[in-house]
């Protein structure tokens, strides 16, 4: 009976260890910052997109006697810890106030001051939100995401304003950003969170009979108020919007799980492709489906998205570090050789 | 969330587009007493660690992170229909969930697509002209505003009991505002969706018979 409960502790310690390490490498084990990077950039040409487009009516959405007013807003909002920037801005400086957010998503956007700009990204996509709550959409909850994750890694390590500025001062060496555990945790953040919305997204449909019978993608072609792209073709083939309704449930349910096994991801991220250029050009929200891809785009490998960036970056001739009396001569500030900044390809396996 | 390649012995391979994930093996590359290693294999310096490299640090944010993953899947499971185990923990994270905008459903096109709900408003004039609308007008550009419009009106059909009438007035208002009419007629439109056999038999999305319309309120 000892020898049992001996062997029970030892296994139930030795998984605890491994959960432990297991855990420590999949959320701080230091990555290439790079694709942090691409996402910022994509992640902020859209919220310097969704904002602009709000430019465009903004007296009617965030003035004074808007869509959406004061009182119904706050009886919405109540108990249910929101909050804006809007309703501290008067009448008279909603212009300025937004001209200003713009300012701050286009800084984010090209990297400068990325800690502090991608912050205030993400409380201005919030802050908007919020104002004008019923005029959002899964659009603005990703945007709303992914901006909140980039705060919290060095989205602005690379390919960025800060990093070409750190150059030119002569304070980055070697082709490649340094590896960071932030910058895997930030990825890591964006990982779980699309599988956790994709399976929410695939699970709550189960209970629709529509995506049991095989009419739902019919439902959603057939509606006119969606529709940019005539589908009702498919009216003669239901066997078609069959087959698409259940690959569509099939694939957002099975997303969690296909997405970490190496032979599946192609072909999961080709499948979200697919979906959402499809959403995009049979329903007309480009601007969710792009975004999403975004998200999705967190799973394409740290180091081979690094290293591809870096062999486009060398293409380019690149300034000469300036040496400044201000500043010591470039000596490397990271954590690991020097030489490990230039590995080749072949033989280096990624993080994913 | 381990990956095949996470097995002993499994090759090594290229840093391709879509390699396999490398977690460290169960002996533990990813120490801090001289073991680490970063996402190209380079070994880390435990002399030099910093931030998130520190142990004690990773601890602080793993317990970040626990509550973090808890509240992420807290809001999507208290959407209803919920249990009440899901609705309470969502509602002790509110704050949390609320502060990061993270209190989302997800629930896209769930859970099934459902006919769309439109506005048609009629603004009077002063001078007794009259201006009749229907939001979201279709002709907005871009197609981004569009569905902000499309949004209000979906939203406003969704509205919790109480809320109703505040959120007719708030859409009248602005509509009065917009045409600078002093009487403003809401209804709304349910849109239907056709059949494939409706559809096959000659049947346009935009057939006039597919909109049933209800009177909202007269607003002055």
């Amino acid at each position: 009976m000892s020898r049992i409960g001996a062997a029970m502790v030892a296994y139930l310690k030795d998984s605890a260890r491994a959960s432990s390490e297991g855990w420590d490498a999949f959320w701080f084990r230091p990555a290439d910052p790079t694709l942090l990077g691409v996402i910022r950039i994509l992640t902020g040409l859209m919220l310097v997109y969704t904002h602009a487009v709000w430019g465009l009516v903004l007296p009617d959405f965030f003035g004074e006697t808007s869509w959406l007013n004061e009182p119904l807003v706050r009886a919405i909002s109540t108990g249910a810890y929101r909050y804006s920037f809007w309703w501290l801005v008067p009448q008279g400086m909603i212009w300025p106030a937004h001209a200003l957010s713009m300012v701050i998503l286009v800084m984010f956007t090209v990297g400068f001051r990325s800690r502090i700009t991608s912050v205030l990204s993400f409380l201005i996509t919030v802050s908007y939100a919020y104002r004008a709550p019923a005029a959002t959409f899964g659009l603005d909850q990703i945007n709303a995401m992914l901006s909140l994750y980039l705060s919290i890694g060095p989205s602005g390590a690379a390919l960025s304003v800060d990093r070409w500025l750190a150059r030119r001062r002569g304070q980055v060496i070697g082709d490649r950003p340094e590896p960071s555990a932030s910058a895997n945790l930030a990825l890591r953040l964006i990982n779980v969170h699309m599988c956790v919305i994709y399976l929410f997204a695939g699970i709550s449909k189960l209970q629709g009979e529509a995506w049991w019978n095989g009419e739902a993608m019919w439902r959603a072609f057939a509606n006119y108020e969606y529709q940019t792209f005539d589908m009702t073709w498919m009216a003669w083939h239901p066997w078609l919007i069959n087959l698409a309704t259940h690959i569509t449930i099939v694939w957002e349910i099975s997303f969690v799980s296909l997405i970490w096994r190496p032979r599946w991801k192609p072909i999961v991220l080709l499948g979200g492709v697919v979906m959402h250029l499809g959403i995009g050009l049979c329903l007309g929200m480009w601007t969710f489906g792009l975004i999403m891809l975004v998200g999705c785009s967190s799973f394409l490998p740290t180091d081979a998205v690094g290293g591809m960036v870096a062999a486009m970056l060398r293409r380019r001739p690149r300034p000469e570090p300036v040496e400044s009396p201000s500043y010591p001569a470039p000596v490397s500030r990271l954590p690991i050789r020097v030489e490990a900044m230039e590995p080749s390809l072949a033989g280096v396996a990624d993080n994913d | 969330m381990r990956g095949e390649a996470d097995s002993p012995g499994a090759p090594r391979t290229p840093a391709l587009l879509f390699s396999p994930p490398v977690f460290p093996k169960p002996e533990g590359n990813f120490h801090v007493n001289g073991g680490d290693v970063d996402d190209r294999g380079a070994p880390l310096d435990a002399r030099r660690l910093r931030g998130l490299q520190r142990r004690w640090v990773r601890r602080v944010v793993s317990a970040w992170l626990v509550l973090h993953l808890v509240a992420i899947v807290a809001s999507p499971a208290a959407t209803e229909p919920a249990s009440e185990l899901a609705s309470d923990l969502c509602g002790y994270l509110m704050p949390y969930l609320g502060a990061l905008y993270l209190d989302h459903g997800y629930h896209f096109f769930a859970p099934e697509p459902v006919e769309s709900t439109l506005i048609r408003y009629v603004a009077e004039r002063k001078d007794g002209t009259v201006v009749e609308g229907v939001i979201p007008d279709r002709k907005t550009q871009p197609r981004l505003l569009y569905h902000r419009y499309f949004m209000l009106t979906e939203r406003m059909s969704e509205a919790p009991e109480g809320l109703e009438e505040l959120w007719q007035e708030s859409y009248a208002h602005r509509i009065a505002q917009e045409h600078d009419a002093v009487k403003v007629t809401l209804f709304e439109r349910i849109h239907q969706l056709p059949t494939m056999e409706k559809v096959r038999e000659g049947g346009r999305l935009d057939e006039p018979e597919s909109y049933d319309e209800e009177e909202l309120g007269v607003f002055e």
